[in-house]
């Protein structure tokens, strides 16, 4: 009878222990940009902005400490839905690294599902190969004029996959600001209006576009 | 207990060593290599290999319901468009090249004369998509196809549930490609010494070795790779080939060497179909300095007799098993009977 209430109590400890390491914590990344205000501060009227943020990973220092289960999120950054990642309590991290794109190893992998089925219509079909992000949209004043940006490519020179770090920490939520301003100004400049196809001044828009990604934590706005 | 275990572990060894647990519909020809594509993800099966072949000869993934795959890729002309230098696709729209013999497609990394596409499950979409194709959209074929009382028990059939999904339906088309293969020539049997050349076919062989299999590598007749093969650019068409996916200078008017098994079959000849005679496409070959990509020059010198040798061995790839095997062929017991069904 003794050793069965130990039995029990030990069990007890286990289960507990056990449910403990299974507790996450949840961090948030909500998404912003400069599209509404582009809207009512120019001409300019974006009517569609997708892009893929993949292989989202967490770093302590330069040591691994969590990658994400999901490959891939297409993200709709006109009407852009938070991203939440669940991690376990006792994983420390001070870094996050993610991928704006979809990397060559993914595309050559034949047909995916979910955010990477190519009924998203983010998939080339007449050249295999994921659009890592679609900007569409019309200049609205006298010579008005419509401009479609569809960036991809992943092999060789062609290779558009942009990487993006930030400083983060457990338990923060953070904002990823996407400025979409400064790539439209440098493509209407050049004359550029249409771009559909993976190629080296696509790898360039996608420098541009990456490089006005941002990150702040939530409660720096709230002291602001 | 001992040595009902070792019992067992020599009979896993041996279930282990015989068994090819992806690919059960799947067989792989004496004299080839091991195929490229990727089992693992998409195992053979029937069930999935019958949605295959019905989607491959049904009309409904074009935008109007007119054409199908097998339009284009026609079994007795070892799945291409015979007498079309450019095939046309629905509402008479004429295409930029000449449709592709498919065959053998387990062992390509990548298709489409220029290398457009790096997989074999996403290759369909290419030509569903095409303007001057078939038109259509994947939204609206899955659209199509979940209306549908006989691709639903198919799709429920092999996959377990009746959702029909863009990885389903494309791996089912996969499985049919897969299904493909052309290894039943006289070339083959002569290879696994089941048969033997005449004088004049052996002495084509060895003009073919001399002479072709730089780039049409034995047993797939292809080095798979993508070569210049002297010809000039069409100017309607202003083809640049392989350039057009890498943007390197260097793969300008090079196309994808096509393999000659079934060559009687698959005229016209070329990326854009150029050639109806064999004898055109030898002429060829025969006036110019070809490079291959490892910079070396070959230069092929024909005379009439050797010509007529060379032919003699290109008609033993003919496979007449594979030409006219009705298990390739259009499936009247599937679609005939949907037209009732529905």
């Amino acid at each position: 009878m003794k050793l069965f209430i130990w039995i029990v109590f030990v069990l007890f400890c286990l289960v507990n222990v056990f449910s403990a390491s299974a507790q996450t914590i949840k961090t948030t990344f909500f998404l912003e940009t400069d599209i509404d205000h582009i809207y009512l501060t120019d001409t300019i009227h974006i009517s569609k902005c997708n892009v893929y943020l993949s292989n989202f990973k967490f770093y302590q220092n330069d040591k691994l400490a969590f990658t994400d289960t999901e490959k891939a999120y297409l993200i709709d950054l006109i009407d852009p839905i938070p991203l939440n990642f669940e991690i376990p309590t006792q994983v420390k991290y001070n870094r996050v690294v993610f991928d704006v794109g979809i990397d060559s190893l993914t595309n050559v992998a034949g047909i995916l599902t979910g955010a990477l089925d190519p009924r998203n219509g983010m998939y080339w079909s007449w050249q295999s190969g994921y659009i890592n992000f679609k900007i569409e949209g019309d200049i609205r004043s006298k010579n008005s004029k419509s401009f479609q940006y569809h960036i991809g490519g992943y092999a060789a020179k062609l290779n558009a996959l942009q990487s993006k770090s930030f400083d983060v920490s457990a338990g923060n939520s953070y904002i990823f600001n996407f400025s979409i301003m400064p790539l439209l100004t440098n493509c209407h400049k050049n004359n550029l209006f249409e771009l559909m196809s993976p190629q080296l001044k696509a790898v360039q828009m996608a420098k541009v576009f990456a490089e006005h990604i941002s990150c702040r934590k939530i409660s720096d706005l709230k002291n602001e | 207990m001992s040595r009902q275990f070792i019992y067992f572990l020599i009979l896993s060894v041996f279930v282990l060593a015989f068994a090819n647990p992806f690919n059960p519909e799947f067989k792989k020809p004496k004299n080839f290599p091991t195929p490229i594509y990727n089992f693992k993800n998409n195992e053979t099966d029937s069930n999935k290999i019958i949605i295959g072949r019905a989607l491959f000869y049904d009309p409904v993934l074009s935008k109007d319901s007119s054409i199908s795959c097998a339009s284009c890729h026609s079994s007795f002309n070892a799945f291409t468009h015979v007498d079309h230098a450019l095939s046309h696709g629905i509402a008479d729209r004429v295409g930029f090249r000449n449709a592709p013999a498919l065959m053998n497609l387990a062992w390509h990394q990548n298709f489409m004369w220029d290398g457009a596409i790096n997989n074999l499950e996403m290759q369909a979409l290419a030509p569903i998509t095409n303007h001057s194709e078939m038109d259509e959209d994947i939204n609206h074929i899955l659209w199509k196809l979940n209306q549908s009382y006989f691709y639903k028990k198919l799709f429920a059939q092999a996959y377990g549930d009746e959702k029909i999904t863009t990885e389903r339906f494309l791996k089912s088309i996969t499985q049919f490609l897969l299904q493909l293969i052309s290894a039943n020539s006289k070339y083959d049997s002569v290879i696994l010494k089941q048969s033997k050349f005449s004088a004049q076919e052996e002495n084509g062989y060895v003009l073919f070795k001399k002479n072709c299999s730089d780039c049409h590598q034995e047993p797939l007749f292809t080095n798979l790779k993508f070569e210049k093969n002297g010809l000039p650019m069409e100017q309607k068409l202003k083809d640049i080939g392989h350039m057009r996916i890498t943007m390197e200078s260097k793969d300008s008017l090079s196309f994808k060497v096509p393999s000659l098994r079934n060559i009687a079959f698959t005229y016209p000849y070329m990326h854009d179909g150029r050639m109806n005679k064999l004898q055109d496409v030898l002429n060829h070959y025969d006036t110019i300095l070809l490079q291959s990509q490892n910079k070396k020059t070959i230069k092929i010198r024909l005379s009439k007799l050797e010509k007529v040798d060379l032919t003699a061995f290109l008609l033993t790839l003919t496979d007449q098993h594979f030409l006219f095997n009705p298990a390739l062929s259009f499936p009247k017991e599937l679609l005939f009977k949907n037209r009732r069904n529905n």
